[in-house]
């Protein structure tokens, strides 16, 4: 049963050379690895290479981690797997452009819907808002991508995305503020690719 | 921005909707390849930077290799044969009368 996975047990066998201990960690957080892993995936890396590259620093690096009181060991192990796909949408060397042409019917609506006022609320399923939201996320630099999945895809806290990333709450939210800003334009650069001002 | 922020955060909204892929199994073989490669020494940060500036030092260095053998051989084959003005002036100091 999951939750009588007993986390800082199975630490303490790791540290002493249970390769079972290991397995068992592995399976038990690869949940949590992999959905964090997909919310940040780069555009050309494999979402297992991305997981592997997790799992490895947190056996590394398992030794700096000592357990304090009210911080579980998947807070550590989540700041570890963001930080690491920063890491990678980093070495990214370019951003997409996407063109008019590129979108599904059910995006441009949505797109239609965010860049104009009297557009009414699309009646499309949520998978289409989820791909435009990942196309758009998709052309903003990495901490503004990051700083934008974390807060109003996954409904983190500043607080909570502070300590994911190490940043202050002021810095997280002038951040979020200003990729706001930056994916409008973004979004109306893309809308202008389709309909050219004469 | 507001009315943007707005219809952003609807449009998150309805994304957050969308079913999420299951998590599914582990790959195979995954856990036994992160212990293998776990068990590696990890690479020193003054490693990524020689990796990061090892190529291109080799390629600055090649450059420079190339534009000082040029230079050299420009001279080498120059076939003018002067005598160094220092000397000729003292020649000509010397055996003018």
């Amino acid at each position: 049963m999951p939750d009588a996975f007993d986390v800082q047990d199975c630490l303490q066998r790791v540290r002493d050379g249970d390769a079972a201990a290991a397995h068992a960690l592995i399976t038990h957080l690869h949940p949590l690895v992999r959905r964090l892993v997909r919310n940040h995936l780069p555009r050309r890396e494999s979402e297992e290479d991305l997981m592997q590259e997790v799992f490895v620093k947190l056996f590394q690096k398992l030794d700096s981690y000592r357990e304090r009181s009210g911080i579980p060991f998947e807070h550590w192990i989540s700041r570890l797997a963001v930080r690491t796909c920063l890491d990678a949408l980093r070495a990214e060397k370019a951003r997409p452009e996407w063109r008019f042409a590129d979108f599904s019917e059910g995006e441009t609506e949505w797109l239609d819907y965010l860049l104009n006022r009297q557009a009414e609320v699309p009646a499309q399923s949520g998978s289409d808002a989820h791909a435009l939201v990942t196309r758009l996320l998709a052309l903003l630099s990495p901490p503004d991508r990051l700083v934008l999945t974390l807060l109003d895809l996954e409904e983190r806290s500043t607080q909570e995305i502070s300590q994911l990333t190490g940043w202050t709450r002021p810095m997280v939210k002038m951040r979020a503020m200003r990729a706001r800003h930056k994916l409008r334009a973004l979004a109306r650069q893309t809308l202008k690719s389709e309909f050219p001002s004469p | 921005m507001n009315d943007f922020n707005n219809r952003w955060q609807k449009l998150a909204q309805n994304a957050r909707l969308s079913p999420a892929d299951p998590a599914g199994d582990l790959p195979h073989g995954f856990a036994t390849r992160v212990l293998a490669l776990a068990r590696q020494p990890a690479r020193e940060a003054w490693e990524d930077v020689l990796t990061v500036f090892g190529l291109r030092a080799v390629l600055a260095t090649g450059g420079i290799f190339l534009l000082s053998a040029s230079l050299a051989f420009s001279d080498w084959f120059d076939s003018r044969l002067e005598p160094p003005a220092l000397e000729r002036t003292l020649l000509s100091d010397l055996t003018w009368p």
